[in-house]
């Protein structure tokens, strides 16, 4: 994390859990596609750049201040 | 590297766990996109320790089980990465799951997931998107409904200072709606209405008070909301709202809160784990200014200005324009009791149940006084089989209105066959004749108990249909259940 996020498996690395569906219906949702919906074109929007450049100088002073 | 998407905090794992619908599509969506959750361990740790219920931690480990969620450990970066969340969590008022959450949205790029967003964006940089699970917030997005804009004009007490010598005043009766279909027509408010207990808040420097509708202090039966002469920093105010608690979908729930009502002074691990939120919707005095005469739109306004917005004292939003009929709809699919619509012109009538705020009820529920029992039958585990309820009528006489034998639970027979033992007498304390099967076998009990019950409809003879238990109203007066006008 001090890093800028590396965890594991390859970057980019996309996979899905057929396991999921299961998980969640055990727990009562009945997920609908209405409902994803909304959160894909929540998701689709980039994270602004001014955000980023931000964030990264937070990351930094706090490793700043450790230092 | 993974591709992490999002960061869930603890409190969006908590509503999780609690069956919010929304936090459940989100991972669903994220998984179908081939991406992942991450989760800080802090913030697993933290929620698993909120949660009371087996069943909800088994859900919510089963979930940590599939590959979709991804936890983040803390510390394997090494002491640079320690002082990474150290910082953080010291700008989100030293909550270590919010700091090792903020720090790991922003090493991942990732959107920040939250039921509770207030902490995290004090720590996140200002245009950081924050994913807001918190249901009312939701409706908006969803419905597509514009929440109320502030009014332009400026509110009445802006130039008052905390110094004005005026008394506050006190005992303000709570203004009261009529029940009645969502009117649409015309200038309105729409707000949800919320299941719980109504209040006003009295808050005059260090002094809180908070007079149910009884005229009872329940301050100290909710110490959790001493939150709120915090918050308003020396300012004096009366506000009205109403008391409630989070059920397991996250909405407020009147069966949750009955846990709280009938603890008048409650252990700090109550409070903990059985915490109530102070939903406000009116302002009606403010630093020596009578707010009451002002339009609802403008009180509001001047309520919003005041910031009171936080995990336990908030300001639910309110909506204009043609949103009633879709906020009907958001309040049946939250699961929440309807809406109450408010004339926006309209001043604050205390004591009074006025046509200018209406309660459009997804059920209809009622106040009556319980006037009798009758023991289970067979099969029944607890000694109550049905609860014999009235109303009074213009001459202040019971008047019988049905049985009432679904919706209790064991612990509700076991509380109520106490209460009901003390009370006991040898007649019928109803006015009016009880049908002969309702009273075969019946307990008589003096008539001081009021209850809340939800029902279909009133019959053409004033019995309730179908009526459902929903629990005792220990804030209310039996003297005053009387028959709908």
């Amino acid at each position: 994390m001090a890093d800028g996020g590396a965890r594991s498996g390859a970057a980019g690395e996309r996979v899905t859990d057929p396991a999921l569906d299961e998980v969640l219906r055990a727990a009562g949702f009945q997920i609908t596609e209405a409902g994803r919906r909304r959160w894909r074109a929540e998701l689709a929007h980039p994270i602004p750049q001014a955000a980023l450049d931000d964030g990264k100088r937070l990351l930094d002073r706090a490793r700043g201040r450790a230092a | 590297m993974t591709d992490i998407a999002v960061v869930y905090d603890a409190s969006a794992l908590v509503a999780y766990a609690h069956g919010q619908i929304a936090a459940a599509e989100l991972i669903s969506e994220i998984n179908a996109e081939g991406r992942h959750v991450g989760v800080p361990s802090t913030a697993l740790a933290t929620a698993l320790a909120a949660l009371t219920d087996e069943w909800d931690i088994t859900q919510l480990m089963r979930l940590m089980g599939t590959r979709t969620m991804v936890i983040l450990p803390l510390g394997d970066g090494g002491p640079d990465e320690l002082r990474q969340v150290g910082e953080f969590t010291r700008l989100a008022d030293c909550d270590l799951n919010v700091g090792h959450a903020v720090a790991a949205a922003l090493a991942h790029r990732a959107f920040y997931v939250t039921d509770n967003p207030k902490l995290a964006e004090i720590a996140l940089p200002p245009s950081w998107p924050v994913l807001d699970l918190s249901p009312v917030r939701l409706v908006s997005d969803r419905y597509g409904l514009d929440v109320a804009p502030a009014a332009v004009i400026e509110p009445a007490p802006a130039d008052r200072h905390p110094d004005d010598p005026a008394e506050i005043p006190v005992g303000i009766e709570p203004m009261l709606a009529t029940l009645g279909p969502l009117p649409t027509a015309g200038e309105w408010g729409y707000e949800f209405k919320w299941d719980g207990v109504r209040a006003i808040a009295y808050v005059d420097g260090d002094d809180l008070r908070l007079l149910a509708r009884n005229k009872t202090d329940v301050a100290h039966t909710y110490p959790e909301l001493d939150a709120l002469r915090t918050a308003l920093a020396g300012r004096r105010a009366v506000l009205d709202g109403e008391i409630v608690a989070l059920g397991r979908t996250g909405v407020p729930s009147f069966a949750a809160l009955q846990q709280r009502m009938r603890t008048p002074a409650p252990t700090p691990a109550t409070v903990r784990t059985k915490p109530v939120r102070f939903y406000l919707f009116d302002l009606l005095y403010l630093d020596g200014t009578d707010l009451t005469p002002l339009p609802y739109v403008e009180r509001r306004d001047a309520l919003q200005r005041l910031g009171l917005s936080g995990d336990t004292v908030d300001t639910p939003p309110y909506w204009t324009g043609d949103a009633g009929p879709a906020l009907l709809d958001a309040a049946g699919e939250l699961g929440l009791e309807g809406v109450m619509a408010k004339q926006l012109g309209s001043p604050y009538q205390p004591g009074r149940r006025s046509p200018a705020w209406v309660k459009a009820p997804l059920t209809a529920t009622a106040e009556v006084v319980v006037g009798g029992y009758k023991p289970g039958g067979r099969g029944r585990s607890a000694g109550i089989g049905s609860l014999l309820v009235g109303m009074f009528d213009a001459g202040d006489r019971l008047t019988y209105v049905g049985q009432v034998s679904t919706g209790l639970s064991g612990e509700d027979q076991g509380q109520l066959q106490d209460r009901l033992a003390e009370l006991r007498q040898p007649g019928s304390p109803f006015a009016t004749p009880v049908p002969r099967p309702h009273a075969r076998q019946a307990e008589w009990v003096r008539p001081v108990l009021v209850a809340e019950v939800t029902f279909r409809s009133w019959t053409p003879d004033r019995r309730l249909r179908q009526p459902s238990w929903k629990g005792l109203r220990p804030d209310r007066d039996a003297a005053d259940v009387r028959f709908p006008g």
